[in-house]
């Protein structure tokens, strides 16, 4: 991991050099004012923002989550864009979709969304029904395909109208990695064959 | 309420969550500058003057400096060796224009000498889905081919110049070939390529030692999320009950019954 942190790139020192007196070599000091002035100039620390081949190696890609609390355990399906551009999502409420174009628990940033049906006609109600009893420092385990355990903890727990929620904030890749798991509730609105809001659960991993 | 935050501080607080690559800081009076030293062997000075004057002290070959939110306007741009004694190259006058993401890549031309090129980096926003993909070759070699996933994704690059694409996010097999032969010039490596983010990546390398490296970074937060997540589909779970709809219930049995009355009297309309 690199620290890509803030840009203090710069904001870096700031050196009040007059002209003759500073240790700038003599080429350089060519175009720069002539005695007592005084010139603002800036020595930037390097910091390199460079990847490697590493950085950009596949990553692996969520099998499992697990929410003991509330005794959920479900298996986790890569699923992208429906043509609307909604998130597609598996067609059984027992089973978790993962935004495979957004981040994965390696990743170095963003969003890790995991999203499920809350119910269907065939299958009844599904576990993600009770996200809406999750409550901050609950645990999330989620399992990759290789076998790694990543551990995440609640942190915020929101009911928010479809039409309210900013959908780029909560799919972001910008920003430490987390966890985001999104169902639905609210009121069965029968006309649209949809409910009124989405839960939204954000964990922040345990280091 | 619309929004009903039920632990937590709510999503608003997760925009401060860890730190955002500098992705980029543009404003109406200010541009970005990455810097990318790609010149291998050398670690060297650049000194920036003109609108606002930086020296970037001992730049290692393959790094890359972003200078964000630098001021716009004309510069002079010199590399010298890195005791600073000796100028390298330069100066060279460069036009930084508000708005926008440039990068200045130091690195061979053709014939193995010290250039400086510079590119402008493509920010526009990206489909959700999709990555972007920048090319640029910026190592000692004839023109190449550029292949992922064993399809070629630009042909016949030369020396200082780019290809930009926007690809489905995935993982490709990358590979660089010399254009005149098809020798392997770079990879095949696997690269992931995120969505809404571009990837720019400059072929390095000197002498004809094949294969070269690359040095890379990358620009993210550029692509859009889903429209929606439509998450139920039986209405099993309703939680109508709690939140006042039953006012809404009750207006609905009059609008019913309503519409009853009025059935009911068109058929007497009619009958009559």
């Amino acid at each position: 991991m690199f620290g890509r942190g803030v840009v203090a790139v710069v904001a870096a020192t700031a050196l009040l050099a007059i002209a003759g007196c500073s240790a700038t070599p003599a080429q350089r000091a060519e175009g720069e004012p002539g005695p007592g002035i005084i010139a603002l100039k800036s020595t930037v620390e390097v910091q390199d923002y460079s990847l490697t081949i590493d950085d950009l190696a596949p990553v692996a890609e969520p099998t499992t989550v697990v929410l003991g609390d509330l005794n959920i355990d479900m298996s986790i399906e890569p699923h992208g864009l429906e043509s609307n551009g909604d998130m597609s999502l598996p067609v059984s409420p027992f089973v978790a979709g993962w935004y495979e174009f957004g981040s994965a628990p390696d990743s170095r940033r963003g969003a890790i969304v995991l999203a499920a049906h809350v119910d269907s006609l065939a299958e009844g109600v599904g576990p993600f029904s009770r996200l809406k009893d999750a409550r901050e420092g609950m645990t999330v385990e989620v399992e990759d395909d290789e076998g790694e355990l990543h551990r995440y903890v609640v942190e915020t727990v929101e009911r928010i109208e479809k039409d309210e929620v900013d959908f780029d904030a909560v799919f972001t890749d910008q920003g430490e990695t987390h966890l985001v798991l999104i169902t639905c509730g609210g009121v069965w609105d029968r006309d649209r064959s949809s409910y009124t809001d989405n839960y939204i659960v954000t964990a922040r991993p345990v280091t | 309420m619309r929004n009903r935050i039920i632990a937590g501080v709510g999503i608003a607080a997760l925009a401060t969550f860890g730190a955002a690559a500098p992705a980029s800081a543009l404003s109406d009076t200010t541009a970005d500058l990455w810097v990318v030293h790609a010149f291998p062997g050398a670690t060297v000075d650049i000194v920036l003057s003109g609108a606002a004057d930086q020296t970037l002290d001992n730049v290692a070959p393959e790094t890359v400096a972003p200078l964000v939110d630098v001021p716009a306007g004309d510069y002079e741009v010199e590399i010298f060796s890195e005791d600073g004694a000796t100028s390298l190259l330069g100066p060279i006058e460069v036009t930084l224009e508000a708005g926008t993401s440039y990068a200045a890549v130091a690195h061979p031309n053709a014939d193995g000498d010290l250039t400086l090129t510079p590119f402008v980096n493509d920010l526009s926003s990206i489909a959700a889905g999709e990555s972007r993909v920048v090319v640029r070759h910026t190592a000692e070699a004839p023109a190449v081919n550029v292949l992922a996933g064993g399809a070629e994704l630009f042909g016949g690059v030369t020396n200082g110049q780019e290809g930009v694409v926007d690809v489905p996010a995935d993982t490709y097999e990358v590979e660089v070939q010399v254009a005149e032969n098809d020798a392997t010039a770079i990879g095949p490596v696997d690269l992931e390529f995120a969505a809404g983010t571009a990837t720019f990546i400059h072929a390095y390398g000197a002498g004809l030692n094949l294969p070269y490296g690359v040095v890379m970074y990358e620009i993210s937060g550029l692509g859009a999320g889903p429209d929606g997540v439509p998450a139920g589909s039986a209405g099993l779970v309703d939680e109508s009950a709690n939140t006042g709809l039953i006012v809404g219930g009750v207006a609905l049995a009059i609008m019913l019954a309503l519409g009853t009355a009025l059935v009911v009297r068109r058929t007497a309309a009619a009958r009559g």
